[in-house]
């Protein structure tokens, strides 16, 4: 190498050192340059500078010292000596400003053979992702098919249901309707031929008659309560709102199902709270429907020697109304269907085989047609509370 | 300040049922002349008769009113078929209606004519304005831009299709004692009304997105350079395609599933209904799908549509900004078909979220019209749009 050559080479490691050891201490220093040649040395500085401090910091150093040398010496002696030890991709306008044309050529193809491998790999990896993504997009769109599809079946059975428990009710509804005069005729003529009034009759005779009698009596009222809950749903009847004192409605209420408490021997305790209650704004007929199918419901369902409580009371602007028993509870697992028509506990059954299963039904609908809300609180084998709240000022 | 009282009745005798819903509401005004009285029945009634029974309790009262696919007031959507009025009072807002020519002469000029009646009877600038307007016979985009570029973008526009219980056959606009079917009425307040306006939808799109390659106004004839209605075939397979349309039911049906068209700025897409599958494979729809828009087929959840409905009501409420007076809810049919009996869910979440006790009415509609809610706030002047399986909350403060 020529004379220059070798010096302009010593100052350039010279000048280079002199950034390492800006940034790096001497032992660092040591283990970069290790013991290879000066090219190796150059190489290991300039990487090390690159990965701690960016390639940009490694360029910028770089060309500040080509600038010194290249005023010191030359532009071409730089070229020359100090290009060809510097790593690929530093400095590159000056390498390529000091390549023959050969040797440029040779650059511009090397450079075109890289650059058109790495075009070749990123189509493949696009042409990979796209596929990747179209299969997703394919399989989501059928996913989205079957989910339309499988909507549309349920839903379709779903309105055939509903159009059968329409067609049901209005079948339920006729053949109630069709029920109560036939009805009314035999309960009319079994009340006769009981009385004696169509010639005498014998004591086993009228027993037999006096359960016919009582069936009927049964029949009538599952006819009158699936009229009733017919008529609350079709929203026919308008109510005949009064002003009423419900402390009063349930004593009177409470009179006619006393017997039956007494009879099965259960304690019933009416929590009057301590002051009258206000006036309250409802259809007395209909709010007595609804006393009556809860309190017969906590008397019928607790079990003999057991325990009703009711209160009544008024909560700010609302009136609440609450009935616990010591009952047979509702099944968990049945309680979301507790205010459906024809609905009975299968614990109910057990209990008490008559029963219509629309008595709650009828409570709800009466309830919210007073504009107020009903629910209950339950635990099987326990008892039941159910719990009503009307607005006091709903004129 | 603007007085409000709902009335409801059930019955088989539209003129009691008009007389009783009308009485009902009128006495909770403690006789308060109304200055106005919206009224929304269904279509199973003779539409004269009701109206006659509730001219018979409030004769010389302004009234606006549309049939409808099920009736809502505050206590949920009807059980039975219905009549439900609102009647206003006040002394600082007038209100002044009109009826439109045919829309089927030309839907903007409809939309421009019932504007213009409007303007002449007064000079004061309208607060607010509500339409109703038949949506078989006309492309309802079309109307609307006639209401809107007609009156002016400082006026809230909010509107809603009448209804026939997806019958699809028939619909009735009412004003004062005439019953007008193909025609837009509208009702404008003057003077000092505070409104606020929310609408959302929650109906999520599913499958791939599809070019409309081929549309005409309301009249979707290519998806994909295909026939509109194969799409559908598609979806719904080809045995149920085929009970479909031998039952004539494919409208009903394809409103569960409806098209989603992607705006610009916005993730809530418009939606619409599609009414008729015509013999070369086009789909009528309610409103237009402009050609080169990208459509998707949406589906609808019980649990999103109950938290729009609750987002609409909160979004109305905050825009008013004092406490409402009353609320009025259109609802699309879509809606309450796919809610079923959670359909009451819906309205008392517009309840709760509007925060209180105040008379509610509404009714169940083939479209909506209102401004969008994640395109522009609800505020005055921002755009409305027509609107497929929408809820739309008007909160008057």
């Amino acid at each position: 190498m020529p004379e220059e050559q070798v010096k302009i080479l010593n100052e350039f490691v010279e000048l280079l050192t002199a950034v390492a050891k800006e940034v790096f201490n001497a032992s660092q220093l040591n283990d970069i340059i290790g013991n290879g040649d000066q090219k190796d040395a150059i190489a290991a500085i300039i990487g090390e500078l690159s990965k701690e401090f960016g390639v940009s910091f490694a360029e910028v150093k770089l060309a500040h010292i080509a600038d010194q040398l290249e005023s010191k010496f030359s532009h071409d002696l730089f070229g020359q000596a100090i290009i060809p030890m510097l790593p690929g991709g530093f400095l590159e306008e000056r390498r390529l400003q000091s390549l023959s044309k050969e040797e440029l050529y040779a650059w511009v193809v090397e450079r075109t053979r890289e650059l058109t491998e790495l075009n070749a790999e990123l189509e493949e990896k696009v042409r990979n992702r796209t596929e990747d993504l179209q299969e997703l997009l394919e399989s989501q769109h059928k996913a989205g098919k079957l989910l339309v599809r499988r909507d549309l079946e349920l839903s379709r059975v779903n309105e055939k249901l509903l159009e059968l428990d329409q067609r049901k009710s209005e079948f339920l509804s006729v053949a109630a309707h069709q029920l109560r005069t036939p009805l009314s005729g035999i309960k009319w003529t079994l009340g006769m031929i009981v009385k004696g009034e169509l010639g005498a009759i014998t004591n086993d005779q009228k027993v037999f008659l006096m359960k016919s009698f009582e069936s009927n009596e049964r029949m009538i009222k599952l006819v009158n309560d699936m009229l009733d809950a017919d008529r609350l749903e079709s929203g026919r009847e308008q109510s005949k709102l009064i002003k009423t004192q419900l402390l009063d409605l349930v004593d009177n209420v409470l009179c006619d199902i006393m017997p039956l408490a007494l009879k099965r021997n259960i304690h019933v305790e009416f929590d009057r709270g301590d002051a009258s209650l206000p006036l309250i704004m409802i259809d007395q007929e209909k709010m007595r429907a609804v006393l009556q199918n809860l309190l017969d419901n906590a008397v019928k369902y607790s079990r003999e020697g057991g325990t009703v409580g009711i209160s009544a009371k008024q909560e700010g602007n609302m009136l609440v109304f609450s009935i616990k028993d010591s009952g047979i509870g509702i099944p968990i697992d049945q309680q979301a269907l507790v205010f459906t028509r024809f609905f009975r506990a299968r614990n109910a059954q057990k209990v008490e085989t008559d029963g219509t299963g629309l008595g709650l039904f009828i409570v709800k609908s009466i309830i919210e047609m007073h504009g107020g809300k009903v629910s209950f609180e339950s635990k099987e084998g326990v008892g039941t509370k159910f719990l009503f709240s009307i607005k006091l000022n709903n004129e | 300040m603007i007085k409000t009282a709902v009335g409801l009745s059930h019955g088989d005798d539209a003129y009691a049922v008009g007389v009783n819903a009308c009485q009902s509401a009128v006495t909770q005004l403690g006789g308060e002349k109304p200055g106005m009285i919206l009224a929304f029945a269904s279509v199973r009634y003779d539409q004269e008769k009701v109206l006659a029974g509730i001219l018979s309790v409030a004769p010389n009262v302004l009234i606006v009113g549309s049939s409808t696919s099920g009736e809502i007031t505050s206590a949920g959507p009807t059980t039975r078929y219905s009549v439900v009025v609102m009647a206003f009072v006040s002394s600082d807002v007038k209100f002044f209606a009109a009826i439109s020519e045919p829309l089927s002469k030309g839907a903007y000029e409809a939309g421009k004519s019932v504007i213009d009646s409007i303007k002449k009877q007064t000079t004061e600038p309208l607060s607010f304005l509500m339409y109703f307007s038949d949506p078989l016979t006309s492309n309802g985009s079309e109307v609307l831009r006639g209401v809107t570029e007609t009156v002016g973008r400082d006026v809230s526009v909010v509107g809603a299709s009448s209804g026939d219980e997806y019958q699809f056959k028939k619909t009735y606009q009412y004003l004062n004692n005439s019953i007008h079917s193909d025609s837009v009425v509208a009702v404008g307040f003057c003077g000092q009304v505070k409104i606020g306006v929310g609408a959302k939808h929650g109906w999520i799109p599913i499958g791939l997105p599809l070019q409309v390659t081929r549309s005409e106004g309301s009249t979707l004839r290519e998806l994909d350079g295909r026939p509109a209605f194969s799409v559908y075939e598609d979806y719904f397979g080809s045995e149920l395609t085929q009970q479909i349309k031998s039952e004539g039911t494919f409208a009903s049906v394809a409103s569960m599933y409806p098209l989603g068209i992607r705006m610009s700025g916005g993730v809530e897409r418009l939606i619409r209904n599609p009414l008729r599958l015509q013999e070369d494979g086009s789909i009528v729809c309610t409103a237009e799908i402009p050609e080169g828009s990208e459509v998707q087929l949406m589906l609808g959840s019980r649990e999103e549509a109950i938290k729009s409905a609750r987002e609409a009501g909160q979004a109305a409420t905050e825009s008013v900004g004092t406490l409402p007076q009353a609320v009025i809810v259109f609802s699309s049919i879509t809606r309450k078909k796919l809610l079923g009996s959670y359909a009451i869910d819906e309205i008392n979440s517009v309840i709760e979220s509007t925060g209180g006790t105040f008379p509610l009415i509404g009714f169940y509609t083939y479209g909506e019209q209102a401004p969008i809610q994640t395109l522009e706030k609800s505020k005055v002047g921002a755009i409305s749009t027509f609107q497929n399986e929408t809820v739309v909350v008007t909160v008057i403060g």
